[in-house]
């Protein structure tokens, strides 16, 4: 019988973030190839669409206009998108720091959240995953990433002796 | 704890609908980041295609033909496509992988009273003072409550009958107001 682990999460940003791509990041290789050939097949039907609307004038301009376009679309795409993802984690952590002071326990039982105004408790099967993350640990369940920093931790607690602790009350 | 609507509280036993998932997820996003008025986007994309209107003439003034501009949109519209193909992967990906969690919970049973937000299945236990909930929002087929970062998602299929999805939020923001 171990004791609790109990944690007052610090939420260091590069944990959390690393954290949320843990339900999206596997996305299945076939879907990357697919991706690809859609991308350079479009690329040459726009080069033989370009050739049927202004047969005389297809040459080398209008394979860069068309390299062109798609190459502004993309920078357009991910400015848009990193801007976008700053603001969003901005308004998330806003969100969270209303609910704050938080703490997580971690026992025998399951896995507990008690923040201001709520409070949350979790049976190990409703854990989804226990992975690892840079510099700590991040515990799934459904939608929700919780990032445990290695620094969170009771003292000379690695984040692998943690995992392990996670993983043996999972197992029981 | 029976399914049930009361003057003091409103209980409902039901099992989560993965389906629901996608509508309730983007309006749990709208009630945390309000989407761009109608308006501003329509300026936006009426300054782009302005643009590139005045691109074309531009590169005419240059003895360029302005087909090159309809060939870079092609080209653009090819990136428009990859990008959407990729984006709907990964969102498929991530419902699935999401919606497996609902697998464990069960029958869930929410109760809604002045208190706050009871909720229970087979593996978890939660428990929301109405000052926790930041907010109650319409989504397509669900009712989304948000706290902090976390989402608590009602079917409109959970409801009895008698109880409509509008009334229902009502009866929410009620409680959360006063």
């Amino acid at each position: 019988m171990s004791d609790d682990i109990v944690v007052t999460p610090s939420f260091p940003k590069k944990l959390e973030k690393e954290g949320a791509c843990l339900t999206t990041k596997q996305m299945p290789f076939v879907s990357h190839v697919i991706a690809w050939l859609v991308l350079f097949g479009g690329i040459v039907l726009s080069f033989q669409i370009v050739d049927r609307i202004a047969p005389q004038q297809f040459g080398t301009p209008h394979l860069v206009a068309v390299s062109l376009g798609a190459a502004s679309y993309m920078l357009f795409s991910l400015t848009l998108g990193t801007l976008m993802n700053r603001h969003n984690w901005a308004i998330q952590r806003a969100a969270r720091e209303k609910s704050t002071p938080f703490s997580f326990r971690f026992g025998a039982d399951g896995f507990g959240i008690d923040a201001r105004n709520s409070k949350t408790d979790y049976e190990w099967d409703a854990v989804d995953e226990v992975a690892v993350l840079t510099g700590g640990t991040g515990v799934r369940v459904g939608v929700f990433v919780y990032p445990v920093a290695e620094a969170d931790l009771p003292e000379s607690m690695t984040s692998e002796v943690f995992r392990a602790q996670l993983e043996t009350w999972r197992a029981a | 704890m029976d399914a049930g609507v009361t003057e003091d509280a409103i209980e409902l036993r039901y099992r989560f609908d993965t389906k629901v998932l996608p509508a309730a997820m983007s309006g749990w996003w709208r009630s945390a980041v309000p989407p761009q008025k109608f308006v501003h986007r329509a300026v936006f994309w009426a300054v782009v295609w302005l643009g590139l209107l005045v691109l074309a003439g531009a590169i005419g003034q240059y003895g360029l033909s302005p087909v090159l501009v309809i060939a870079g949109i092609l080209g653009a519209g090819v990136m428009v496509a990859a990008f959407a193909y990729l984006q709907r992967t990964r969102m498929r990906q991530f419902y699935r992988i999401v919606g497996a969690h609902w697998d464990q919970t069960g029958e869930i049973a929410v109760r809604f009273d002045a208190q706050g937000v009871d909720m229970r299945d087979d593996v978890s236990m939660q428990r929301y003072a109405w000052a926790a909930i930041d907010a109650v929002h319409r989504a397509k087929g669900a009712t989304v409550l948000r706290t902090g970062m976390a989402m608590i998602a009602i079917p409109d299929a959970a409801l009895p009958e008698g109880l409509d999805p509008s009334a229902f939020r009502a009866r929410l923001n009620g409680w959360r107001g006063s």
